[in-house]
């Protein structure tokens, strides 16, 4: 006998009156029958809502928004650090932003006097202050082969349209 | 209520209550040959036969109706709400993936849809017990109870369950439900935890407290 039976024995006991409640007579004898005719006429045809069927298939998700809806706190608390999660997402984000300009590793000057740098053949205006100047110089152009954006130009300018008002006058109209 | 004979019993009815109160774990889940057939009824009732949905309620109708019974101490509320887990099972049946057997699926949308009703029930509770088998009458442990020392000698067996009754109230849902699944359904430690959703170390130690507090409260009926 363990030691938790000997210690509830007389309450096991009394439990056992339990036992012996019993619905009215003939109670389960249509009671599947009143289900099945339940499902057959719709009566219960609303959307299963969706807490219900979280708490039976994700239990402890269910646990936590029962534990929301009695603790308001409790989800103001969870909203907070949520949002402390996520401001400090962006501010540890915006620190490690990649800054464009700088500067390439060059290799030691060689003997000859030339500068190295990786990769070897760098692309035409490579570590240049004003790429778009050096470019349109090296080529002569602008055109839509070579798409250069201005340095102080917005990536549109190129197809900015020039607007004139139009005055339309309407001849003898009423 | 009174305790009294139920007359529309059948003897067949009587001895199969006498079994199950002789030996609880009897109530616990389907035996092996069972589990195949009632896979069968599963994947019948997915395809929309109601005849095997009804073979399903069948089996399993009196153990969910006295689980949401012993919980609620109220028979009304107990009857709806044992209809509403039948049909929202049966609504949700598509979602069942089989990997727990349908008998502790359905029981798991009971607990859940029973504790969420005393949530929302709180202070509103009053008791609508039902009668006592005539059975109670004849149990030696039963007879115990209320034939010496006092105050048991004053006490009758329905006044005994009313204070019982009162005592599980006070309990809180996870201690209730654990006493009513193990002590008076009969149900095993692992099958409980399984159905609660927690392992079987909380299962033991929310059973122990329990039993504690259930002492205490009926210390008089102990003696």
């Amino acid at each position: 006998m363990t030691p938790e039976m000997e210690n509830f024995d007389g309450l096991r006991r009394v439990l056992k009156l339990k036992r012996y409640e019993q619905p009215p007579p003939g109670y389960f004898n249509d009671f599947s029958s009143q289900v099945i005719a339940q499902i057959k006429a719709g009566a219960n045809a609303e959307p299963e809502q969706l807490s219900d069927r979280l708490s039976w298939e994700v239990p402890w998700l269910g646990r936590l928004l029962d534990a929301f809806q009695a603790k308001p706190a409790l989800a103001m608390g969870f909203g907070t650090a949520v949002c402390a999660l996520l401001v400090g997402g962006v501010i540890y984000s915006e620190s490690l932003k990649f800054d464009p300009v700088k500067p390439i590793t060059l290799l030691p000057e060689t003997e000859e006097g030339v500068l190295l740098a990786t990769p070897a053949v760098a692309p035409p205006g490579f570590g240049l202050k004003n790429p778009a100047e050096v470019a349109m110089a090296a080529t002569g152009t602008n055109d839509s082969l070579n798409p250069i954006i201005p340095a102080n130009g917005s990536l549109f300018d190129q197809f900015r349209i020039n607007a004139q008002p139009v005055n339309f006058q309407l001849g003898g109209g009423n | 209520m009174c305790l009294k004979e139920n007359p529309n019993m059948t003897k067949q009815a009587a001895a199969k209550t006498q079994t199950a109160t002789a030996n609880p774990d009897t109530t616990t889940g389907p035996a092996a040959p069972d589990v195949a057939a009632e896979q069968e009824l599963v994947r019948r009732a997915r395809r929309g036969d109601l005849e095997a949905y009804d073979d399903l309620v069948r089996r399993y109708q009196e153990r969910i109706y006295a689980t949401i019974y012993h919980m609620t101490a109220n028979h009304e509320d107990a009857n709806d709400l044992a209809q509403d887990t039948f049909i929202k099972a049966y609504q949700a049946l598509k979602s069942f993936k089989g990997g727990s057997s349908f008998y502790t699926w359905v029981y798991r949308i009971a607990v859940n849809k029973t504790i969420n009703f005393l949530k929302q029930r709180k202070n509103r509770s009053h008791m609508s017990l039902n009668d006592l088998d005539f059975n109670a009458e004849h149990d030696p442990d039963m007879l115990a109870l209320v034939s010496d020392k006092t105050p048991r000698r004053e006490a009758n067996l329905n006044e005994l369950q009313e204070k019982l009754n009162e005592a599980l109230q006070k309990l809180s849902e996870p201690h209730r439900l654990v006493v009513t699944l193990h002590d008076v359904q009969g149900l095993a430690h692992d099958e409980i935890a399984e159905i609660m959703d927690c392992n079987i170390g909380t299962v033991r130690s929310r059973l122990f407290y329990a039993r504690q507090q259930l002492q205490g409260y009926l210390s008089d009926y102990l003696k």
